[in-house]
């Protein structure tokens, strides 16, 4: 642990992982449970495919949920994977490992995540969609392709965390170098 | 090692320990240890200059330049 952090800072530092973790669990336990209950449900999925995706027609039989499930999974995946990386990631600065090789690892593959991300949603939804049209007669086959500001900002701050990985990669190189000076 | 720290020798001199050296010093006793060794990348100026106040010396008197192969993870310093 580098001395030029001060015991507050570490306390502070501390305080903010136990409650980023805390998130990480509950998203964690959301992401990977929302996806089974929703397609679980026709009602559910026929209310949000026609209010919010404003689709009129859709197939809600078992196999058309599952192809939608299995589209919602590929984003939902990546997702938690994103999760994974921020619980380990604030675990090691919750442990006081602040500028070190292995938070700027986390902290990359986090941003490589959200990258990700930015692809797998538009993709994902893509998926759900054809496959709740698939059982349309042909011509009310839909494939639904769209991006929006969220995606977007996906991948900006995905970059921005590769940038800043980079960024505490060089800082643990320099603070060891530092540490082996008396 | 092409740098050898003779601390060690200044020490018996002065008959000082490595504890009181190092807690007069500033420093822990496992980096002055390692210092001793030359385990070390460097010394930083106004740690030499504590530990020549000390122990009433030169910086020269504390280390010495010996032809030889250079240490691994100095030779990419700077």
């Amino acid at each position: 642990m580098p001395d030029s952090f001060s015991p507050d800072s570490l306390k502070r530092i501390r305080r903010l992982a136990f409650a980023v973790r805390a998130l990480c669990l509950l998203g964690l336990l959301v992401i990977g449970t929302m996806p089974f209950l929703f397609w679980a449900q026709p009602d559910w999925v026929a209310h949000v495919v026609l209010q919010q995706w404003a689709i009129p027609k859709i197939q809600l039989d078992l196999v058309s949920r599952l192809g939608g499930l299995a589209g919602s999974l590929l984003p939902a995946s990546v997702s938690v994977y994103a999760l994974c990386q921020m619980w380990s990631l604030f675990g090691c600065f919750a442990q006081g490992e602040l500028l070190a090789h292995q938070p700027a690892g986390h902290l990359r593959r986090l941003g490589v995540a959200l990258s990700a991300l930015a692809f797998a949603q538009p993709v994902g939804r893509t998926l759900s969609i054809l496959a709740l049209t698939w059982g349309n007669p042909k011509g009310e086959r839909q494939l639904w392709v769209g991006l929006s500001s969220d995606h977007y900002l996906s991948l900006l701050f995905g970059l921005l965390l590769l940038a800043l990985a980079q960024v505490l990669s060089e800082g643990a190189r320099l603070a060891k170098e530092n540490a082996e000076f008396v | 090692m092409p740098i050898v720290v003779t601390l060690d020798v200044m020490l018996a001199r002065r008959k000082m320990r490595s504890r009181e050296l190092a807690e007069r010093v500033g420093i822990t006793e496992a980096n002055l240890s390692l210092l001793k060794s030359g385990k070390v990348r460097g010394v930083r100026f106004d740690t030499l200059s504590r530990i020549c106040e000390v122990l009433q010396c030169q910086p020269g008197e504390l280390l010495a330049w010996e032809p030889g192969p250079e240490p691994e993870g100095r030779d990419d310093a700077g």
